[in-house]
């Protein structure tokens, strides 16, 4: 990550300039600046200092008069007493000031205006390989879904029966719990203190609750129509899509774009759970959807924890299981699914890159500040 | 002396209180001193609708309008032009003058003066970024209204830079004339101060923008340095209860007195009894709090931010960065200031109180915004074609809606008349401000022969 700071004036306004501006002489504008800035460092001390409010406060400034008509009060101008010939020839510098009456109109532009701007000071480059490997987030929940609904299509047409998924789905499991242990152990995460006891305790009365209410989700929509059920899920993998947890390594809970995504997905399994035709299949799949869904993410951000090549290693993995899934239902969408993931990895990247061209970002003096307060009493 | 009917419009007036509302106040009672007419249009608050008279004789038509959010009404573009093109003609209004960008009014008057040929000015009386989303929102629309405005106006010359990217305008078509305070309203009173204590006194509204986060951060923090500091902080907001908290945690109640919201007619009565002044605002286009501070003689301390370094000169204000540290420093210093300023004759309230009421005078203001008035008079009307490539310029897609809708209000422009002509709506009777004058005189005479 480099940061360009620059310091230049908007092209527009640069272009449109003209007249007053560009006759101002550049030593001008440099000396005015330097005043400003010589100005500023001197504040803080300039508290009690009367040398420097002479030439700012002008006593005879009552009336604001035209840029013809100035008499010229100022101290300087009182000490030099030349005749007014001189003083219209040395016209006074413009000073970014409302508290002095000056010898400019209201409209005047000085040089310096927008002197203070800046342009895309917080402007990130970005190293492509670094941004391929951290679309391995990206493409990873891409192809969980897909297996999702591919093990789904499976279970729909018969092809796979409800007790294989289940054993299925439970031995997986188990061996993520077993890798989450050794990982806790060998990452030291906060979450080392896992009562076993009370999470085998939990696992066993949920699998029992959504045992009993399988019949009841089975029928859940039986007087919808399929198509309808198919286009909200449709909407609901999409809002699970688009919420998904991808930037937080967060690993042990769930916060609030997270959840919207979590409920999306469930609410997705259950509609689909719906259509299934026996109790045991609803059961299977929802207990697939929950791990897949709920604990799989946690595990895929252990992963790239450990580093980025294992988890570009699964994201790989799962991309080949979702297309082989999806060869034997629809070889379009395999295929589709593959080149969709080869874009995100490598397309995706190069056109973030590219877009950083278009980046105008301005700041200046009229950004609102942030405060910065450290608390060091609280 | 040339005397044109101006109409001010903006959705910020009184009875609600802010900066905006006092200059459109101020500023037309001064313009009507020089021979101008001046009517201000509104939306109603509350019961006050319809047509009133401010001292003066300065007409306000308060118009029933649905408000959307603090106290902006619901943007309707079209809907308001029959009762905008009645006024307008009404009052043979030649100049029509919005106020601040919030204001929907102020761009639909704007929109529809254009229509009727009228000439525009327009007054940005605060600052906005570019990067959030109300931002963006805004400056596309003041995008729209200033495309096709005669003159801009902004507070400070921080607010013009900032109003010119937001609008993309030419710089020359901006004057910058500051915002005033009424200075004799503002005097100081070495009476009312306690001697025993060195007194800051904070007054601004107690919300995020203003910086009461390092308020309270930086309160503990002099209260423990200084043992003669104490704090007076007036106002209201959602961050009160940020102070509060802080208070009882220091346990500084005998410290640190907060007033709750102080009326207008009441500030002058709180800043007396202080030696400092402490603004921490996050940002600020031009911030009247700190010259009314320094009118009535207080030393002030301040963020650097937005327009706050023009404001006032160096020997007034001690500026700090918007950082609890920098804060602290600030006002640290200027509590040592405070001892010595019986030595500086330069440092006197008194002196400081002269030199504020020099510097801005609402007279002042009225006669530069007249200035402006003057210039685009008698500019030329542009041809609808023209007002329609300059809006066209706005944008890839916001410059074909500009278009589209300045083209309908056109039209509307153009169905109205044929509804009511415009030789058929009734003329106001003109205010005679000279016999007004004439009979508060008498009055103000009288009561002195009473007394």
């Amino acid at each position: 990550m480099k940061i360009v700071p620059t310091r230049i004036g908007v092209p527009f306004l640069s272009r449109r300039r003209d007249g007053n501006a560009a006759a101002s002489p550049s030593a001008h504008v440099v000396r005015d600046a330097a005043h400003n800035d010589g100005e500023r460092s001197s504040s803080s001390s300039s508290g009690a200092n009367s040398s420097t409010l002479a030439p700012e406060v002008s006593p005879g400034g009552g009336q604001t008069r035209e840029p013809g008509a100035f008499t010229g009060t100022s101290a300087s101008a009182l000490a030099n007493v030349s005749g007014r010939s001189e003083e219209a020839r040395t016209r006074r510098p413009w000073r970014k000031l409302l508290y002095i009456k000056q010898e400019y109109p209201d409209d005047y532009v000085d040089g310096t205006f927008l002197m203070e701007l800046q342009k895309n000071t917080n402007v990130r480059m970005y190293d492509y390989p670094i941004v391929v490997m951290q679309t391995a987030v990206v493409t990873q929940h891409i192809s969980s879904i897909m297996v999702f609904i591919a093990v789904f299509i499976n279970l729909y047409r018969g092809s796979l029966a409800g007790h294989v998924l289940l054993w299925f789905s439970s031995i997986l499991t188990v061996l993520g719990f077993v890798f989450w242990d050794i990982l806790s152990l060998y990452l030291h995460t906060p979450e080392r203190r896992i009562v076993r006891f009370n999470l085998i305790k939990g696992c066993v009365l949920f699998a029992l609750l959504l045992f009993g209410l399988s019949p009841i989700l089975r029928t859940l929509t039986e007087d919808t129509s399929s198509d309808t059920i198919w286009a909200m899920t449709v909407i609901f993998f999409c809002v699970n899509l688009a919420f998904h947890d991808y930037s937080t390594g967060n690993l042990t809970n769930i916060r609030f774009p997270g959840s919207v995504s979590l409920n999306a997905a469930i609410l997705a399994s259950v509609l689909l759970a719906s259509q299934l035709d026996s109790n045991l299949s609803v059961f299977a799949f929802l207990a697939f959807a929950l791990e897949w869904f709920g604990l799989f993410p946690i595990s895929r951000r252990y992963l790239r924890r450990v580093s980025a090549a294992a988890s570009m290693t699964m994201a790989v993995l799962l991309a080949l299981v979702a297309a082989v899934m999806f060869m034997y239902i629809s070889r379009v969408v395999a295929l589709l699914h593959l080149s969709c993931t080869l874009f995100v990895t490598f397309g995706c990247p190069l056109w973030l890159i590219w877009v950083q061209r278009y980046k105008n970002e301005i700041h200046g003096p009229w950004d609102e500040a942030r405060p910065i307060v450290h608390h060091y009493y609280s | 002396m040339r005397s044109l009917s101006i109409c001010m419009v903006s959705d910020f007036f009184y009875p609600s209180m802010g900066g905006v509302e006092s200059h459109l106040y101020n500023n037309s009672q001064c313009l009507m001193q020089r021979g101008h007419k001046v009517v201000i249009v509104t939306h109603a608050y509350g019961q006050r609708r319809g047509v009133r008279y401010l001292a003066g004789g300065l007409k306000v038509y308060y118009i029933p309008a649905q408000i959307v959010y603090s106290n902006a009404s619901l943007p309707t573009f079209f809907c308001t032009f029959p009762i905008f093109r009645q006024i307008f003609i009404r009052e043979q209004v030649e100049i029509v003058h919005g106020h601040q960008a919030f204001s929907t009014f102020c761009h639909e008057a704007i929109l529809h003066a254009r229509s009727m040929g009228l000439k525009t000015v327009f007054t940005d009386h605060s600052l906005l970024g570019f990067g959030d989303a109300s931002g963006i929102f805004i400056n596309k629309l003041l995008k729209f209204t200033l495309s096709d405005v005669h003159h801009a106006i902004c507070v400070s010359h921080t607010s013009k830079e900032n109003t010119v990217l937001r609008a993309a305008l030419e710089p020359q078509q901006v004057s910058v004339i500051p915002n005033a305070i009424i200075a004799e309203q503002f005097e100081p009173d070495s009476t009312a101060r306690d001697p025993r204590w060195i007194t800051v006194v904070v007054l601004s509204r107690l919300v995020y923008r203003k910086g009461v986060d390092l308020l309270v951060a930086a309160v503990p923090r002099i209260c423990a340095q200084h043992a003669r500091v104490r704090f007076v902080i007036g106002g209201d907001g959602p961050k009160r209860i940020d102070l509060e908290q802080m208070r009882e945690q220091h346990q500084l109640q005998d410290r640190v007195e907060l007033l709750g919201s102080v009326a207008a007619s009441d500030v002058r009565s709180v800043l007396v009894r202080g030696d400092i002044f402490l603004n921490t605002s996050l940002t600020e286009a031009f911030c009247i709090a700190i010259v009314e501070a320094a009118s009535c003689g207080l030393l002030v301390v301040s963020t650097r931010v937005g327009g706050i370094p023009e404001v006032l000169p160096r020997h007034m204000v001690t500026f700090a960065a918007p950082e609890e540290d920098a804060v602290v420093e600030a006002l640290s210093e200027t509590v040592g200031l405070v001892g010595t300023r019986e030595q500086h004759a330069e440092l006197a309230p008194v002196h400081f109180h002269r030199q504020v009421k020099r510097m801005y005078s609402w007279h002042n203001v009225a006669e530069r915004t007249e200035r402006v008035y003057l210039k685009i008079a008698d500019a030329p009307e542009p041809p609808l074609i023209e007002r329609l490539r300059r809006y066209y310029g706005c944008g890839l897609v916001a410059g074909k809606l500009f278009c589209l809708v300045a083209a309908v209000d056109f039209l509307i422009g153009v169905v109205l008349a044929w509804l009511w002509p415009s030789e058929r709506i009734e003329i106001a009777q003109g205010f005679d401000y000279a016999r007004y004058r004439a009979e508060i005189g008498r009055g103000e005479d009288q009561e002195k022969e009473a007394h």
